[in-house]
């Protein structure tokens, strides 16, 4: 399989399709992430934290949405994660991971060995699991319905992404309060 | 500090939640901590998330803080070496609260904490210090006043604070 999706266009239908969900980025799907919400967890300085991040958002906030968009040498980094996720089974929490194979912000590097996505987040105790190359199924797998915990995987092409300026100039306190006083009013509204 | 060890009942740990309105338990399982693991399972006040690793914990507690929540960390002081970087992440970059009870697994009761024949009890609280996160140590009933401190401290600074448990609890 020849990935022809660059990271930058699978993000931009990622973006599109999360409706109101709560979104945690990292890596290259932040460096790319289009436009940026209050409650938009940006992660910087953790690498491999997205989706144990996200885990603690979804259970204190069971009644939202929650999308970690979760790079695969981060996750490889934190892989036992996946075992709480599936433990603790929050049913909105979608896991996508952008798969290009490269530490894409360090150089470019290659990630170490190429898993089956699907088949670690199925074998880890997921209720569901895709793993897509294109845009028009990374879509249908993204409008999914079914009850979380989700994988979905998108494999893109390894090239480094041009990421937009100022993307990683993210100061953690101010991102971790700020994103918790727009949930503490969003819960009250 | 004495060498003289001995447990603290597991219904004082669960005292010291409540007080502090804790709403998850986030663990790593801990030896010294089997009473108050069993505990929390029979009660229904703390829902119990479990992880595989420590670095995890850290980011359960800090998305659960983020999402409106109090938790706790119910790890064994082992885990801190692993998780130190986010430990440091937790406690410097995001001041964000996260109370850690850590059994001190291979604690000598003949001997001070400091002079353990263990690197990891021996290194525990030498490490705490190099993270400047702040540590108090409740060697037995009389230092029990020390869990809801100890814990406290984190949500009233922001940031980390551990509670090392020298002995197991009963």
């Amino acid at each position: 399989m020849t990935p022809a999706l660059a990271v930058a266009d699978a993000v931009e239908i990622i973006a599109a399709e999360r409706g109101d969900a709560i979104a945690v980025l990292t890596m290259s799907g932040l460096g790319v992430w289009p436009e940026h919400r209050p409650e938009d967890f940006r992660l910087v300085g953790l690498m491999g934290g997205a989706a144990s991040i996200g885990l603690g958002l979804a259970l204190g906030r069971p009644e939202r949405d929650v999308w970690v968009i979760d790079g695969d040498g981060s996750l490889l980094m934190q892989l036992g994660v996946l075992g709480a996720v599936a433990d603790a089974a929050p049913r909105r929490l979608l896991h996508v991971v952008i798969a290009n194979g490269v530490y894409a912000i360090s150089g470019g590097q290659a990630v170490p060995g190429s898993p089956s996505w699907d088949a670690l987040a199925l074998a880890a105790g997921y209720r569901s699991a895709t793993v897509c190359s294109d845009g028009d199924a990374l879509r249908e797998a993204l409008r999914v319905m079914s009850p979380g915990p989700r994988m979905v995987a998108v494999h893109c092409a390894d090239r480094r992404p041009e990421f937009r300026a100022g993307a990683f100039e993210v100061d953690p306190l101010e991102e971790a309060r700020r994103v918790q006083a727009t949930l503490q009013v969003s819960s009250v509204a | 500090m004495s060498a003289a060890v001995a447990s603290v009942p597991a219904e004082t740990v669960l005292m010291a939640f409540a007080e502090l309105k804790i709403t998850h338990v986030v663990t790593v399982p801990d030896t010294n901590q089997r009473t108050v693991l069993a505990a929390v399972a029979d009660d229904s006040r703390w829902p119990t998330v479990r992880a595989a690793t420590e670095d995890d914990v850290a980011g359960i507690c800090l998305g659960l803080w983020i999402a409106g929540r109090r938790p706790v960390a119910v790890i064994q002081q082992l885990g801190l070496f692993a998780a130190a970087n986010a430990l440091r992440a937790v406690a410097h970059d995001y001041a964000a609260p996260l109370p850690i009870l850590a059994g001190l697994y291979g604690r000598e009761v003949d001997r001070d904490v400091t002079a353990s024949r263990r690197s990891a009890v021996r290194l525990c609280i030498p490490l705490l210090d190099a993270l400047e996160i702040p540590w108090s140590l409740v060697e037995g009933p009389e230092d029990a006043d020390g869990i809801s401190e100890g814990l406290a401290a984190a949500f009233d600074r922001g940031g980390v604070s551990v509670v090392l448990l020298g002995a197991p609890t009963s």
